[in-house]
């Protein structure tokens, strides 16, 4: 197959060549417009593309083919190859004058299909704490390669994108031009994972991103989300809360900075038929976090006034038959608790501290609900009776049964490992996933690149057992975790139920969107995601 | 007696003495005049018994003599300190007893020369001397006004009659000391006479005059000191030498005369000893030279052991007082001024500012004795007597937290454990943390040495409070504790001695020991009244020698790394905790080394509060801290040796696990934690703890 794919690249690049030549020559002189529809297998440079291809050509050139120069120049001048006879090189000196030739599309779609199967891992990992996080996912290669008795350097080419702008922008355009990957691999930092949509949408190539969907809204075909979705994880505990029987529902987050689960959370208790809302604290101020407090259970409430003086008046004058002294300031409301359940999505010392501040103004018994920070051995040593009960959502269950054959150390219990591995831990399952993903993409299928999304999409879970079975990925490309509902106990915390998302068979292209893709119109879209299987096999437009 | 039988026997003689003639007219004019005159004089002779017989001269007997006879040398109660050295004394008149035998020789001849030369040769009263005294008396115009009465007389005067100046007296007088010579020898009569007699300025007798006028004991007096004292018998507050030198000085000059002419010295030894100068010393009451508090506790404690009182009765006090030890606390205090200006400044209250009421103790003990060592009540005893060391009851604050975590300890819980620091409530009583720290976490030991109130609250409330106060008594607690959430944080009032018992007891590897300091009470004549119980009577363990030694080091935490960190390098050798009440009314520093245990408090009498700058860390423990120093040079600690079945872990203070950056935790064996890790630390370094759906 490559041998034949090897003749007819060579074949292009001898038309390019003279294309190239016409090109000098034709200057402010257009071309004829094709006449004849072009062969996806003929090498005649003479025969003319159809309307479509032709269309096809133009948006290409017009719409996309300016991305793919930009991303050239980012490489050295003496690394931009200019004469290279790589379609991926030579589609760059396509014109759109070029277009009426069916060679012209045959082009356009070897470029776009043509990969090495090989992945490209872009991240930064020259400072903390992005070092660390590199370096689980390098870890996380280096087993998933061990037990796949792979070499790892010949499946993946690892780039440093140093945390720079313009150093992801060179070790990308190295990986598309220089390596022509597969897919790509990166997008833990905001910063980089905003890059890698963008440029894996402009070029159609494949993203397996190490993190969360920016904006659930956005439309990034090429774009696939490996870490848990945190609509599917709002959703499962807004479903256990409601449950639950509770009807008037809080969400208490930490506003220091942006909380999109709690956004998300609260955007799902909606769906829900409990009342909800939602009140921000700073974590790292006691004062905001009493007032919090204050606030949810009524202590200050200004209606409250007379009850208040009556109390003060009630325990002077208790402290007078008894002889004490009296402080006026040390009286204080007992709760007023009109809600039914609190959701605190904070770590679990700021849990500790809630649960205390609660204490302090006589609320002991309050359902309570949290997230995966909640996990750590120190939620439930020492043990704090008011927190027995409270219920917290992760998407890791047992440490003992992690995807893949995955090992971590246990730590006091299977629901506990070393707390210095347990971020790492989550960095390493996500990246794993998306190894296991992208290995299963490359071995199974033949695609060209800029198909391989459908292949991903459409992906099965690999390990059922703890992904469950049905596709990878929901509507929203984001891959389908499981939700594991713990229960605090004295002192220890126990598995209660393990929640799987729904499978929405529900195509993300058919799904409504708001956002547009940066670059393209959804028509234009479309056209491009015809099926191109393999390079040497494209069928012809 | 036989004395009446002695007068008409008297009587008698003289009677039967007279002439029994015949005569001529002449001779029986001038017998008849003789027989009148007989007649007269035997009726005045009669007249006279009768007058004698009314005056009761005829009836005096040994029952008149009976307060001279029976007489018990007054003597000053005597305190000493460790060493014997007398620092205090108790009398209500200021004897001192010097026996006969050890009364200087030249002060008995300068008596005796000035006072009664013929004292050791007549019979009580000297018959030449009462005739010039009758003289004397019969005529008004006689310029010679001599007593004429021989020592014996001076002393049955002082003793049994009044100061007037009848006959009847004299004749009283006369008699008296005629029968006292029939029954108690002269050196008896003499050391009576220099013992008994005031001798102004305070004193009474020889002995106390010596120290009130010279300062000296009598036996370092030279010669014409004595000479000056044995002046002083005629007329002692005329001759007062701190009033009337001169008048002293030529009574001096008399008295060493009258020696010359008694030929009791030479002149050579006379002019002498007129030359030589007179130093008097203003008395110091030796009560005030060392320890005015404890020399007053030291009355309580000696009343409370005999039941009676202690003035006069010629005790020997022996205490556990170390006078160096004292001194240094005394000077400690003395350099501690700039110390007490800055509370003073800082008082809220108005009047006490501008009186300067600011006050302070320091009680040091003996931890393996329970000695007290050394005591100051207050800054100023002539200001204030109140001894605060003793009888000040106040809020210990977080001194007393060292009772609640050694509990919290000998319940199981390790100074490892991690606590959540937020606000705690207790009905209504919500103690807040100092700066109000809250939303961190701490281990035991940091909450202990940075002294953080709500997770004592949180033990005190685990452990329960009857435990608490159960366990207060055990350690050395004896006043009230009340059953609330404020005792925990040492709101309920204590005694410097209660906290010196608990915190000697830390120090004596948990074997509590009474503090005591009369250790031994005889007579003057060595017989031991009244000895103190033995250190094994006084005794008893009340905790493990490990768990004792567990609450050492973490209080040496509280110098090293906590609120006592400014003075961290005596963490080499003491260990302590601050204690501060309310407003900062009370302010303790409770330390100890192995060999003294120190408490030392600041604050006022009517419980005034402090501006936010001032906390025991300003007030008490710059004064301990001074006191410390200089004690260790005195008494030299040893650090204590770590028992078996403790181990040592260096410990991240807040975490609770095993790091090598962290702090020295002691634990008993077994119960040393094995974290290396901790979630804290994660979250710590990253800022975030799986913050998956945030990215």
């Amino acid at each position: 197959m490559y041998l034949i794919a090897s003749q007819r690249y060579i074949s292009l690049a001898i038309m390019l060549a003279i294309f190239g030549g016409i090109e000098l020559r034709l200057i402010g002189n257009p071309a004829p417009a094709p006449t004849s529809t072009a062969s996806a297998t003929t090498t005649d440079s003479s025969v003319s593309a159809n309307p479509e291809e032709q269309r096809y050509c133009l948006e290409f050139v017009r719409k996309r083919l300016p991305f793919y120069k930009e991303l050239l120049t980012w490489l050295p001048k003496q690394n931009q190859n200019s004469s290279s006879n790589e379609p991926i090189f030579a589609v760059l000196r396509l014109q759109e004058d070029q277009c009426h030739l069916a060679l012209s599309y045959q082009l356009i779609v070897e470029a776009l299909a043509k990969h090495r199967q090989r992945i490209g891992i872009i991240l930064p990992y020259t400072k903390d704490p992005r070092t660390l996080i590199s370096q689980d996912v390098i870890a996380a290669a280096q087993e998933f390669t061990q037990d796949n008795r792979l070499n790892l350097n010949r499946i993946s080419i690892f780039k440093n994108s140093r945390n720079s702008y313009r150093v992801f922008h060179q070790k990308l355009a190295e990986l598309i031009f220089e390596h022509q990957v597969s897919l790509l691999i990166g997008g833990q930092m905001p910063e980089e994972r905003k890059l890698l949509e963008t440029w894996s949408e402009r070029l159609q190539i494949p993203s397996l991103i190490l993190s969360q969907d920016s904006d659930p809204n956005s439309v990034f075909d090429q774009s696939f989300y490996l870490a848990p979705s945190r609509e599917d994880f709002a959703e499962q505990m807004a479903r256990a809360a409601s449950e639950s029987n509770a009807k008037r529902i809080v969400v208490l987050y930490p506003n220091v900075r942006v909380n999109p689960l709690a956004k998300t959370l609260l955007r799902s208790l909606r769906e829900t038929p409990a009342t909800s809302y939602g009140i921000g604290y700073n974590p790292r101020d006691y004062q905001s976090m009493e007032t919090v407090a204050r606030e949810l259970f009524h202590i200050d409430d200004p209606s409250r006034n007379e009850e208040l003086e009556a109390l003060v008046e009630e325990k002077k004058v208790a402290a007078e038959e008894l002889g004490l002294p009296f402080d006026p300031r040390t009286v204080m409301l007992p709760p007023v608790i009109d809600i039914d359940a609190v959701f605190i999505l904070d770590n679990f010392r700021v849990v500790r501290h809630f649960v205390k501040i609660f204490k302090y103004f006589g609320v002991n018994d309050l359902k309570i609900f949290g997230n995966q920070q909640w996990r750590a051995p120190e939620l439930v040593s020492p043990p704090e009776e008011a927190l027995t009960g409270a219920n917290f959502f992760d998407f890791i269950g047992s440490y003992e049964r992690l995807p893949y054959g995955m090992k971590a150390p246990i730590f006091a219990s299977e629901f506990f490992t070393v707390p210095s591995m347990v971020q790492s831990i989550d960095r390493k399952i996500i990246a794993r996933h998306a190894f296991q993903i992208a290995k299963k993409v490359l071995t199974d299928n033949q695609t060209a690149r800029h198909e391989l999304h459908h292949s991903i999409r459409n992906l099965e879970a690999i390990d059922s057992d703890f992904f469950g079975t049905g596709p990878v990925f929901n509507a929203a490309q984001s891959s389908r975790w499981p939700t594991f509902v713990f229960q605090l106990g004295q002192g220890f915390i126990q598995l209660r139920d393990i929640r799987m998302s729904q499978h929405r068979t529900q195509s993300k292209a058919a799904s409504p969107r708001k956002t547009p893709v940066p670059f393209q119109s959804s028509e234009s879209h479309n056209a491009l995601s015809r099926p191109v299987t393999d390079a040497a096999e494209a069928p012809a437009l | 007696m036989n004395k009446p039988s002695e007068w008409k026997h008297l009587l008698r003689w003289q009677l039967n003495s007279r002439p029994d003639q015949q005569a001529s007219v002449g001779r029986r004019v001038l017998r008849t005049t003789v027989l009148v005159c007989g007649v007269l004089g035997f009726v005045g002779l009669l007249l006279g018994l009768v007058w004698l017989k009314d005056l009761g001269i005829f009836k005096l007997s040994d029952e008149d003599l009976r307060t001279i006879l029976g007489y018990r040398h007054h003597d000053n109660s005597v305190v000493y300190d460790r060493n014997g050295q007398k620092i205090g004394e108790y009398y209500s008149n200021y004897y001192i007893f010097v026996p006969y035998n050890r009364i200087p020789q030249t002060l008995i001849d300068a008596i005796v020369s000035i006072e009664d030369r013929d004292f050791f040769e007549h019979p009580g009263y000297d018959t030449s001397a009462i005739l010039r005294a009758a003289f004397s008396y019969l005529n008004p115009r006689s310029k010679l006004r001599q007593g004429g009465s021989t020592i014996t007389q001076q002393l049955v005067r002082n003793f049994l009659l009044t100061r007037e100046r009848t006959i009847e007296r004299k004749l009283r007088e006369i008699v008296l000391a005629y029968l006292l010579e029939q029954k108690i020898s002269k050196e008896r009569i003499l050391e009576i006479y220099l013992n008994a007699l005031f001798l102004g300025n305070g004193a009474y007798g020889v002995g106390s005059a010596a120290q009130r006028y010279f300062g000296k004991k009598l036996a370092e007096l030279q010669d014409h000191e004595l000479a000056l004292i044995a002046g002083l018998f005629q007329s002692p507050s005329g001759y007062n030498p701190h009033k009337f030198p001169d008048r002293a000085k030529k009574r001096q000059v008399a008295v060493i005369k009258a020696m010359y002419e008694n030929k009791t010295i030479d002149k050579k030894q006379a002019i002498s000893m007129i030359r030589k100068p007179l130093r008097y010393q203003t008395f110091n009451m030796v009560n005030l030279d060392t320890a005015p508090y404890f020399v007053d506790y030291i009355r309580e404690q000696v009343q409370q052991i005999l039941g009676t009182h202690v003035k006069n009765r010629g005790l020997r006090i022996h205490t556990s007082l170390d006078s160096e030890l004292q001194n240094l606390a005394q000077q400690t205090f003395a350099e501690s001024e700039d110390i007490f200006q800055f509370g003073r400044v800082h008082l809220q209250n108005e009047t006490a500012r501008k009186a300067d009421q600011l006050e302070a103790a320091l009680l040091a003990t003996d931890p393996k004795t329970g000695h007290i060592l050394a005591m100051i009540g207050g800054r100023d005893y002539q200001n204030s007597q109140f001894n605060r060391a003793i009888h000040a009851s106040r809020s210990p604050g977080s001194a007393f937290k060292p009772i609640v975590y050694s509990l919290a300890l000998g319940q199981g819980h390790s100074w490892s454990d991690v606590i959540y620091v937020s606000p705690v409530a207790v009905d209504d009583y919500r103690p807040r943390n100092h700066g109000n720290l809250y939303l961190t976490e701490t281990t035991l030991l940091q909450a202990f040495y940075r002294s953080i109130n709500t997770p004592v609250i949180e033990l005190g409330l685990e452990l329960g409070m009857s435990k608490v106060i159960d366990h207060a008594r055990k350690l050395g607690i004896t006043s009230d504790i009340r059953m609330e959430g404020g005792s925990l944080l040492g709101a309920s009032e204590v005694s410097l001695l209660e906290m010196a018992r608990v915190y000697g007891t830390f120090a004596n590897q948990g074997t509590k020991v009474e503090p005591y300091a009369v250790l031994k009470i005889t007579n003057r004549k060595g017989e031991v009244l009244w000895e103190a119980p033995t250190l094994e009577e006084r005794s008893e363990a009340v905790m493990s020698p490990q768990l004792a030694f567990l609450m050492t080091e973490a209080m040496r935490s509280v110098l090293k790394f906590g609120t006592a960190y400014s003075f961290r390098e005596l963490a080499d050798y003491a260990v302590g905790k601050t204690g501060t009440s309310n407003n900062s009314r009370d302010n303790w520093l409770c330390g100890y080394t192995n060999k003294i245990a120190a408490i030392v408090w600041v604050g006022t009498d009517d419980p005034h509060g402090f501006s936010h700058e001032v906390a025991a860390n300003k007030l008490a423990l710059p004064i301990w801290a001074n006191f410390m120093k200089k004690a260790a040079k005195v008494h030299p600690p040893e650090l204590p040796e770590m028992p078996e079945m403790v181990v040592e872990e260096t410990i991240n203070p807040t975490f609770g696990t095993i790091d090598k950056s962290g702090v020295n935790m002691y634990f008993f064996e077994n119960q040393a934690p094995t974290k290396t890790q901790s979630s804290f630390k994660v979250l710590t370094r990253s800022g975030v703890y799986r913050g998956v759906f945030d990215r």
